[in-house]
């Protein structure tokens, strides 16, 4: 396998993120066949691969919502046993799955804060608080959605509800470390993708790291450092943004070399 | 797509539209009641109220429970006999011993408890559909009780009964009180608390809950346990009502709770409705057996007719769910 990486001025660093041997299977199919992978601070990954080579699966283990079979999982240095999401979400990973993970008939700003409502004490919700927070990340967000707070998630269009799974992963949230995003512009306008994108890069800007899964390599071409290429459960090839062109990359996934 | 509140006030009465089915059931309360005034203007005097306040909050207390289990997408169906059957066993207590009031109540809903655990734990963490969990345990509740009972067993403990049948000022029923009390409890954990939110995102949608960090099973499985032991409350309240118990007390009344729940909007899919609807929901088939009888409805009729209701209010809840455009 040819690395051809920049890991110089990575190489002293503590990666945020570090899975090693990570393995996982469905019944008898091996969705993950023992992937490592390294995320430092401030570099967008994009995770590459062809439909059912485990790119979702990397993630929901990531996320915590699935447990490894075998492999470990490193969280700024720290080995972590039995992630979940809740665990996740305190090291300071957010999600925005594909199906966006939202409930549609509740309204936004339940949405907004689901699993981590702010509180009076341990049992009493604070509506207050929340509606204010709410309203302050939204206009963060910079999109209107000319609705309250009160409105049904359900309701909204196709791209308004992104901008709720956005919004909750990436303001919401407090300090998110890493944002993973799992074909986030799937489904999008160009004008919400390119918006997602500058989001993408604000993010790194802040220090912030993101993976990203998408099928579209120009989107990705524009923001990431780094291609992780997966195939068949394995990682077949990571390359600098700099040093690859979509040709090999789409080789590597497909599996021509 | 459009994006527009619709205070269109034909959503906002429409029994169809998916927001608040509250203004719809008062005005179904005022139409059904001038009706049954009409016919036998005894329906609205205070001694009938009396009478509907007394037996309502029964079912009403059994309904309180139930929908905390449906408002999480699951259903129990073994209330009814889950009454019956500490019904019974505290009636036979109260024959056999001596035990102060407070101990007989606190052994049923200990029953209550100990159904609610089983079937939560069956249903949650063995995985067993609700359906079928909560119907098997329907049929194993009644046959213990028709063993345990074997006909009517009475006792009296004029105490006792006055649980259910005293009057608070000497107008209001004691288990309206009750009722009252739960049902503003079930509002507020339902509207303020962690716990309560929780249910609303398993009900709505339970994966979704699971990637936002909340304990699906043990949401899913700490409403059995209301729903048990509201339903064993409700038993006793029986019991001290009727000085006695037969083997079929309870029958029916995972239905009658059913059709209050789904009437008061709260959806068989999980993650809507609110205890406001629910009261309101009371308020009309409560009246609604008071008022078949005001105008002489024959009992063979009244059983297809409440059976009826209930099949409406399900497709009516089915297409407040549809109404609902999904755009991704």
């Amino acid at each position: 396998m040819n690395e051809k990486l920049n890991k110089d001025n990575l190489k002293d660093k503590t990666p945020i993120l570090k899975l090693k041997g990570i393995k996982k299977h469905f019944g008898g199919v091996k969705a993950l066949d023992g992937v490592d992978l390294e995320i430092f601070d401030s570099e967008i990954i994009a995770l590459l691969g062809d439909n059912g080579a485990g790119k979702s699966t990397l993630i929901k283990i990531i996320t915590g919502f699935y447990t490894p079979d075998e492999g470990e999982i490193f969280i700024d240095g720290e080995k972590v046993g039995n992630l979940d999401p809740k665990l996740a979400r305190e090291y300071g990973i957010e999600t925005i799955y594909q199906d966006l993970a939202l409930f549609n008939v509740l309204d936004i700003s339940a949405n907004l804060f689901a699993g981590r409502e702010i509180r009076k004490g341990h049992f009493l919700l604070s509506q207050k608080k929340m509606d204010a927070l709410a309203q302050e990340a939204l206009d963060k967000t910079g999109i209107t959605l000319g609705s309250t707070l009160r409105q049904q998630v359900g309701e909204l269009s196709g791209g308004q509800k992104h901008a709720i799974a956005i919004c909750r992963a990436v303001y919401v949230s407090g300090s998110p470390k890493v944002i993973l995003m799992d074909e986030p512009t799937a489904g999008l306008g160009v004008k919400e993708s390119n918006k997602l994108l500058e989001i993408i890069k604000g993010l790194k800007k802040a220090g912030k790291s993101v993976i990203l899964i998408t099928h579209t390599l120009d989107h990705a071409f524009e923001v990431a450092d780094r291609f992780i290429v997966l195939r068949s459960g394995l990682k077949v090839g990571e390359r600098d943004v700099s040093k690859t062109s979509s040709t090999e990359l789409i080789e590597m996934m497909v599996g021509s070399f | 797509m459009k994006n527009t509140i619709n205070k269109n006030i034909f959503i906002r009465f429409n029994p169809f539209s998916s927001k608040s089915i509250s203004p719809t059931l008062v005005i179904v309360y005022f139409l059904m009641a001038a009706f049954f005034a009409i016919k036998n203007p005894i329906f609205i005097s205070l001694k009938n109220y009396q009478t509907i306040a007394t037996n309502a909050p029964i079912i009403g207390i059994v309904a309180l429970g139930l929908g905390m289990v449906l408002l999480t997408g699951n259903v129990d169906l073994s209330v009814g006999s889950t009454a019956g059957l500490v019904a019974v066993i505290s009636a036979l207590i109260l024959r056999n011993t001596d035990f102060p009031i407070m101990v007989v109540l606190l052994i049923a809903i200990l029953i209550g408890l100990v159904i609610g655990t089983i079937n939560g734990l069956i249903v949650n963490y063995i995985g067993v559909n609700s359906i079928i969990t909560t119907l098997g345990m329907w049929a194993a509740l009644k046959g213990a009780a028709m063993i345990i009972s074997g006909g009517t067993i009475y006792f009296s403990n004029k105490g006792f009964q006055l649980i259910s049948k005293g009057f608070a000022f000497g107008i209001i029923p004691n288990v309206l009180i009750y009722f009252i009390i739960i049902i503003i409890l079930m509002y507020l954990t339902l509207r303020y608390t962690k716990f309560g939110r929780n249910i609303y995102l398993v009900g709505a949608n339970s994966i979704s809950a699971r990637a936002v960090g909340i304990n699906v099973k043990r949401t899913k499985f700490l409403v059995f346990l209301l729903s048990s032991s509201f339903a064993a409350f409700a038993g006793i309240l029986l019991v001290s009502q009727f000085a006695g118990a037969a083997y079929n007390y309870g029958t029916g009344w995972e239905f009658k709770a059913l059709t209050i729940c789904i009437v008061g909007g709260i959806s068989l899919n999980g993650g809507r409705g609110t205890y406001v609807g629910l009261f309101l929901s009371l308020l009309i088939i409560g009246s609604l057996s008071n008022g078949l009888t005001m105008i002489n409805m024959p009992i063979y009729w009244r059983d297809f007719f409440e059976g009826s209701i209930l099949l409406l209010a399900i497709i009516i809840d089915s297409f407040r769910v549809k109404n609902f455009k999904e755009d991704t």
